[in-house]
C-alpha cells in the first residue's frame, strides 16, 4: 500500500463515518452575530470562554445558581466580574447588576480600591470608578495598555451580554482619558480545578482562564510559565496569530475577544526582528517566498518568531523581543546555508550560532551541502546543534563560551 | 509516487478550495442557509476528521462537528479573508475540540464497544473503514494522527498544516512520515514499503 492509497483509505473512512445531518445544524442556526459580538450561547452547559479586551484584567464574575442561592434574593450572586491590569479586582454582582462585594485580589488592588465603598452601587458605576482609579494610579499607560474583563456566570448568555456591556463601558472610559487602550474579555462558567490553580499562583480566575486558553491553543506554552506575564504580554500572545500587521483590527481567538492593540512599546518591533533574521540568514526582501513574524513566548521570554522561505527553503528564527538577540534559528531543505551573513548578536556569548554549527559539522566530518534539517538553538549558555546527513542524525551541544564540544551523538 | 500524491492532494484541495468556499461564506453573511448546507457538504469530512483526531471519540467528534458549523454560521461576519476559509473553519473546530478535551479533563480512549456502535450507527462504514480508523486512533500518537488526518482530508501543504496545528514544520514532516509508516505497519502487518 503506498502513501496515496493509505491516505485515501483514511479519508474514505472518515467520509463514511462523518455525520451527514445538515438539518440538525440548520435547526440550531439562529440569528447571526454582527462583527462586534461574536459570542454564541452554548448548546448545552459547557465551559466557554468569551473574548477579551486588552490591557487590564477586570474579572467581574457573575456567579449564578452555582451556590444554590435563590435568584429572587437581592443578595444572591448572579455573576462574578473580575478586572485585571496588574491590580486584580473581583466584584460579585446580583441579577439587577448591583455590586454585592468588591474584593482586591492583590496588593496593587488594595491601592485601587482604597476608600471606595462600591457595595450597593450599579455595576457600571463601580467599573467606571475602578478604571478611573487604575488610570489615576498609572496602571494603564502607553507601555502597558491592556485590561482583562472576565465574567463568570452559569448563564452564559447573560454573562456574554454583561461582558459586552462592560467592554463598551471600559472602552469609553479609556477613550475619554485619551488612552489608546486594549481590552480582552471573556465569559465562562465556574471551574473548580482552575480556581484552585489560580489560588495556587495567586492570580485571578480570569487571568487563569486566559492563560489556560492560551495553553490549550498552543503546543509549547505552559501554565506555569505564563503566570508571571502581564496582561499586556498575554494580550500580545492572545492576538499573535494575526499580529503581523493587523493588530488594529478586532481579532477573535475562540473564547477570547480582543479590541484595541496591546502596547508594543517595550519591544524592538516586528520590523526590526524581521530585519535581524533576514540579515543573519543573508537574505534580502526580494528573494523571499513569504515572510511571517509573530509574538511567541519561549524559554521565559517574549520573542518574535520569524518564518520565511527562499527558493522553497524554510527558515525559522526566534528573536528576543526586548533585546533583538537571535535565540534560535532553523533551516530546512537541501541547499547549503547562506554564506556571508553577519554574525549573530547574542550577548554574553563569545561564539555565535554559525560558529557552533561549523564546529559541529567539522567534528561530524560533513560539509554544509550534505546537511539537512539543520537546527541551532541557544539554550542556557550552550548551543544545541541538530542536523541530518546521509543516513545519520547528529546532535551536538557546543559551549557558547568557548566553542568546546560538550556532547556529540550520532544515530541511525 | 510523488506525482500520485500530488494528484490526490489536489483532489482534496479542490473540494474545499478558497475560490469555492469564500463565495459560500459571503452568501452566508447575507443570511443564506443554503450556502451553509453547501459548506457543510464540502467541509464536514475535514471538520469531523480533525475533531476525531483530537477527541478519539466518535460521539464527541460528531458533537464538535455540529457545533463547529453552528459557530461558523453565527460568526461568519467575523471571517476576514486573511487565511483560507477552510483554515478558519478548522481553527474553530480545533478550538472546540480543545475545549471539549479540557472539559473532559483528559483524553478518554475509545472503548472497543464504541466501535461496534459506530459500525451499527453508520451503514456506510465498512469493515475496512473501521480497521483504518481503529489503526489511526489506537496506533498513532495524538500529533501523528492530527497531522496525517489533516493531510488526508484537506490535501494541504505541510506548511499550512503546521500553521493550523501550531507545530514547527519539521515536526509536521517527521510526524507525517512516521504516521504513514505506522499505519502501513498496522494494516499490512509489518510490511515495509
Amino acid at each position: 500500500m503506498n502513501d496515496r492509497e493509505l491516505e485515501q483509505k483514511l479519508r474514505q473512512a472518515l467520509e463514511h463515518a462523518a455525520p451527514n445531518d445538515i438539518d440538525a445544524i440548520l435547526s440550531r442556526c439562529g440569528p447571526q452575530n454582527d462583527k462586534i459580538v461574536p459570542i454564541t450561547a452554548a448548546k448545552k452547559r459547557k465551559k466557554r470562554i468569551v473574548p477579551w479586551l486588552a490591557a487590564a484584567c477586570l474579572v467581574l464574575a457573575i456567579g449564578g445558581g452555582t451556590l444554590g442561592v435563590r435568584y429572587q434574593q437581592t443578595n444572591a450572586v448572579a455573576s462574578v466580574v473580575s478586572l485585571d491590569v496588574n491590580p486584580s479586582v473581583r466584584l460579585e454582582v446580583n441579577r439587577a447588576e448591583k455590586v454585592l462585594s468588591a474584593t482586591p485580589l492583590n496588593d496593587d488592588a488594595n491601592q485601587i480600591l482604597d476608600g471606595m465603598d462600591l457595595t450597593g452601587t450599579d455595576l457600571d458605576v463601580a467599573v467606571n470608578a475602578i478604571i478611573g482609579s487604575l488610570l489615576k494610579h498609572g496602571y494603564v499607560d502607553e507601555l502597558a495598555n491592556s485590561v482583562l474583563v472576565s465574567v463568570e456566570d452559569d448563564d452564559l448568555t447573560r454573562g456574554a451580554a454583561l461582558e459586552e456591556k462592560l467592554t463598551g463601558e471600559i472602552s469609553q472610559v479609556l477613550e475619554s482619558a485619551s488612552i489608546n487602550g486594549a481590552i480582552l474579555s471573556q465569559t465562562f462558567t465556574g471551574d473548580e480545578a482552575l480556581q484552585q490553580k489560580a489560588e495556587e499562583y495567586g492570580i485571578s480566575l480570569g487571568k487563569a482562564t486566559l492563560i489556560q486558553t492560551l495553553v490549550d491553543s498552543s503546543t509549547h506554552l505552559t501554565f506555569e510559565s505564563l503566570t508571571g506575564l502581564s496582561i499586556n504580554e498575554l494580550n500580545l500572545l492572545a492576538n499573535s496569530e494575526a499580529a503581523t500587521d493587523r493588530t488594529d483590527q478586532s481579532v477573535e481567538t475562540d473564547g477570547i475577544r480582543s479590541t484595541g492593540t496591546a502596547s508594543q512599546d517595550g519591544y524592538i518591533g516586528v520590523e526590526t526582528a524581521k530585519q535581524a533574521a533576514l540579515s543573519h540568514a543573508g537574505v534580502t526582501q526580494d528573494q523571499l517566498d513569504y515572510l511571517e513574524a509573530d509574538y511567541d513566548y519561549e524559554d521565559g521570554r517574549m520573542v518574535y518568531e520569524v518564518e520565511f522561505a527562499v527558493g522553497g527553503v524554510e527558515y525559522e528564527y526566534d528573536i528576543d523581543a526586548a533585546t533583538g538577540d537571535i535565540l534560535k534559528y532553523e533551516r530546512d531543505g537541501e541547499e547549503s546555508w547562506q554564506q556571508g551573513q553577519t554574525s549573530a548578536g547574542s550577548s554574553g556569548t563569545s561564539i555565535n550560532g554559525q560558529a557552533a554549527r561549523d564546529i559541529a559539522l567539522a567534528h561530524a566530518g560533513v560539509t554544509q551541502d550534505q546537511v539537512r534539517e539543520l537546527e541551532v538553538e541557544l539554550d542556557d549558555g550552550c548551543y544545541q546543534v541538530e542536523f541530518k546527513a546521509g543516513r545519520y542524525e547528529y546532535e551536538y551541544e557546543i559551549s557558547a563560551a568557548d566553542g568546546s564540544i560538550l556532547t556529540a551523538e550520532r544515530d541511525d | 509516487m510523488l506525482i500520485l500524491l500530488e494528484t490526490m492532494a489536489e483532489e482534496s484541495r479542490q473540494a474545499t478550495a478558497p475560490g469555492i468556499l469564500e463565495p459560500l461564506l459571503v452568501r452566508m453573511q447575507a443570511g443564506e442557509q443554503e450556502a451553509l448546507a453547501e459548506l457543510y457538504h464540502r467541509a464536514r469530512t475535514a471538520v469531523y476528521g480533525l475533531a476525531l483526531s483530537y477527541l478519539k471519540h466518535t460521539h464527541d467528534a460528531e458533537d464538535v462537528t455540529q457545533d463547529t458549523f453552528v459557530r461558523v454560521w453565527e460568526n461568519v461576519h467575523q471571517y476576514q479573508a486573511r487565511g483560507t476559509p477552510l483554515a478558519w473553519v478548522l481553527t474553530i473546530a480545533r478550538n472546540l475540540s480543545l475545549m471539549n478535551l479540557r472539559d473532559r479533563g483528559k483524553t478518554e480512549d475509545m472503548e472497543p464497544e464504541a466501535w461496534e456502535r459506530l459500525a451499527a450507527d453508520s451503514p456506510l462504514v465498512t469493515a475496512e473503514d473501521r480497521q483504518v480508523l481503529q489503526a489511526a486512533l489506537a496506533g498513532l500518537s495524538d500529533e501523528e494522527r492530527q497531522v496525517v488526518t489533516l493531510h488526508a482530508v484537506t490535501g494541504w501543504k505541510h506548511k499550512e498544516i503546521a500553521a493550523l496545528l501550531d507545530l514547527p514544520l519539521s515536526t509536521v514532516l517527521s510526524k507525517y512520515r512516521r504516521a504513514l509508516q505506522k499505519l502501513r505497519d498496522i494494516l499490512e502487518g509489518g510490511e515495509k514499503p
